[in-house]
């Protein structure tokens, strides 16, 4: 079997000592798509950022394509890409030079996608000279994309990257995923509220509450859950009451 | 109707206080701890040494009237410039912040939020300026103490009222959003070969030079004259005299205020290079590029003049341009500390910069290694910083 291209063991993580996530154990084989899903605040944007290490975990490990990212942090790095959130992109850079930026940090060409050219297949071209502030939220999230693919990094990460795409796009994208998912050289983690996508795109997923791991699918748990049309949207959809229903329970209790 | 007007006067003073209790919030026990001896250990330092000046001319300030009424006086309307300048900058940086855009205030409602604001601050700083003096007229006995204290209040918010109509007359605060910049704009020449190096456009980013052009702007033409004027004022003096020592010293001050004026850490702050696999060294280090190449482009023009004058003299804009390239390389630590606020961290640079000078006579080298030492926890704080959030 291959080297993970993800472990994370026992990862606590959060703000000012107080932890957000936790307990969370994941790990990522090449070709493998894992869909992250979970209602406002369930920490999903907190566990990303620790596992690009913009965030410092309280606890536990996280190795990307067997580094270390606490003991060797660059060489960790230089094994994902992420598509940043559209409002944190360079605005006063064209989109071609913020690809350049990328691709000058990652050692790379500026059009060194594992892919064909990315920015012809996301329609995204005629922008490329453009400063990113006169970008629309949708052409900034597909500049955040192509610059995650630069340099074909083994893990890829979009956190609510498809927010803003056009059908067509986001179809494209979810195609480019697909495809490097096929290839078994890369795995992705994808975090979106779009749950229709999580059964057509991903081979795992889980459902973060509370900063925990409350449910996870593996191949065949999301085929089974989505045998019939609508079944995982509704199994979410429980999921979601249900942990909205225990926070409720546990402000009730604090409160008390 | 009153009270929710004066409620929404208030709101950038609200701003401002919620910012500053964040921060401190954020720092921590034990940072916080040390930021409070250091800068009680400071302070006692300070008033030491300012007491046993006021001891030693005691006789002259308490009957002499001059002091008081023309150097201290102009001494405050001028600090009160400045602080009326720095609070009207950070007010409007708050009115005009992108979360306030789509609420429905006015224009005048905004300014007048500012100058609520600056009012308010200057009043403060104000109080604390004239409690100061009041306690020295006391401290050496000068008759109306209290009635100084007064003077030197109002004399100071004279200065900030002067600093805040500055600001507010000079046009634009603010454009209506999707606002077409009438600025115009010119292209930087050889941009690509001076940002060219990787990270490369780290410099245009952090300069907000957009698609690598430069906006014309009064702060940006008035700089450009008064560094010219300057350095044609320093080399023709020194070409006059045959003296290397008036160019020399105005390209080092000049370079430095380059320097300051043009480096921008924001970027340091932003996932782009947080996410990536590039260290803080390497990241900060592209940062100063540009203005580094800005700071000793100026600083040979009187360099130049310096040798002309005198060409027995090498030596000295030799020592000045690698006296700069310390000054500047200590500006830039600072500029990586206080990323998010480059105000912040040039005031901060000059009062340190100040004191060490003022203590240099007294303790030689102790300062070079406190200050290095300063420097040394700085870099390792912003490099942390930068790492973990």
């Amino acid at each position: 079997m291959d080297e993970p291209i993800l472990e994370v063991e026992n990862l606590a993580a959060g703000y000012a000592g107080r932890p957000v996530v936790a307990g969370i154990d994941i790990t990522l084989q090449p070709g493998e798509v894992l869909g992250l899903l979970g209602a406002n605040g369930s920490g999903k944007s907190t566990l990303l950022k620790t596992i690009t290490g913009q965030l410092p975990p309280l606890a536990g490990s996280i190795r990307i394509a067997g580094y270390d990212l606490a003991r060797t942090r660059e060489r960790a790095q230089a094994q994902f890409g992420i598509a940043i959130d559209g409002p944190d992109l360079p605005a006063a850079l064209t989109g071609r030079q913020y690809l350049d930026l990328v691709a000058s940090i990652r050692g790379c060409a500026p059009k060194a996608w594992p892919c064909g050219d990315v920015l012809a297949r996301l329609a995204a071209t005629a922008w490329a000279g453009r400063p990113i502030a006169e970008y629309s939220l949708g052409t900034r999230a597909k500049f955040a994309i192509a610059a995650a693919l630069l340099g074909a990094p083994a893990l890829l990460i979009f956190d609510e990257a498809l927010n803003g795409l056009d059908p067509l796009v986001a179809w494209e994208v979810k195609t480019i995923i697909a495809e490097l998912a096929a290839t078994a050289r890369h795995a992705v983690i994808i975090s979106t509220h779009v749950v229709e996508t999580i059964p057509t795109l991903c081979s795992h997923a889980i459902f973060l509450s509370q900063g925990r791991i409350a449910a996870s699918w593996d191949r065949p748990g999301l085929a089974a859950a989505s045998a019939s049309p609508g079944a995982f949207e509704a199994a979410v959809i429980h999921s979601l009451k249900a942990a909205a229903s225990g926070a409720k329970d546990a402000a009730t209790r604090a409160t008390n | 109707m009153t009270e929710p007007s004066s409620r929404r006067d208030r709101l950038v003073l609200t701003l401002l206080w919620r910012e500053a209790c964040n921060a401190f919030a954020a720092l921590g026990w034990a940072q916080s701890l040390a930021l409070l001896a250091a800068s009680l250990t400071l302070l006692a330092d300070q008033l030491d040494s300012f007491s046993h000046l006021l001891r030693q001319n005691a006789v002259a300030l308490r009957y002499l009237a001059w002091p008081w009424a023309t150097a201290l006086g102009a001494g405050l309307v001028l600090a009160g410039f400045i602080a009326g300048l720095i609070f009207t900058v950070l007010s409007l940086a708050r009115a005009f912040a992108p979360f306030l855009n789509p609420l429905p205030l006015s224009l005048p409602a905004r300014r007048r939020m500012v100058i609520t604001a600056v009012a308010w601050l200057a009043a403060a700083t104000g109080a604390a300026v004239g409690a100061a003096i009041s306690l020295a007229a006391a401290y050496v006995h000068k008759p109306f103490a209290a009635a100084w204290g007064v003077a030197g209040a109002i004399l100071f918010s004279l200065g900030a009222a002067a600093g805040l109509w500055l600001r507010l007359s000079l046009a634009p605060v603010a454009r209506p959003v999707g606002h077409r910049d009438p600025r115009k704009t010119f292209a930087v020449p050889g941009l690509a070969w001076a940002d060219g190096a990787r990270p490369r456009w780290l410099g245009s980013w952090a300069a907000d030079l957009r698609a690598g052009r430069i906006r014309l702007s009064a702060g940006l033409i008035f700089g450009v004259a008064a560094l010219s004027l300057a350095t044609l004022l320093a080399g023709g003096a020194g070409l006059a005299q045959h003296h290397a020592a008036p160019a020399a010293i105005a390209g080092v001050v000049g370079g430095l205020a380059v320097f300051m004026l043009a480096l921008r850490c924001h970027p340091l702050g932003s996932p782009v290079l947080r996410a990536a696999p590039i260290s803080y060294l390497r990241a900060w280090a592209g940062l100063l590029r540009l203005p580094l190449i800005a700071s000793l482009l100026y600083f040979a023009m009187p360099a130049c003049l310096a040798v002309a004058a005198s060409p027995s003299s090498w030596q000295m804009p030799a020592g000045g341009g690698l006296c700069l390239l310390v000054l500047d390389a200590a500006y830039a630590v600072f500029a990586g500390f206080f990323f998010t606020a480059p105000l912040l961290a040039a005031i901060s640079f000059i009062a340190v910069l100040s004191y060490a000078v003022y203590k240099w006579a007294l303790y030689h080298a102790v300062v070079y290694i406190c200050v290095a030492l300063l420097l040394g926890w700085m870099l390792r704080h912003s490099r942390k910083r930068f790492q973990h959030g």
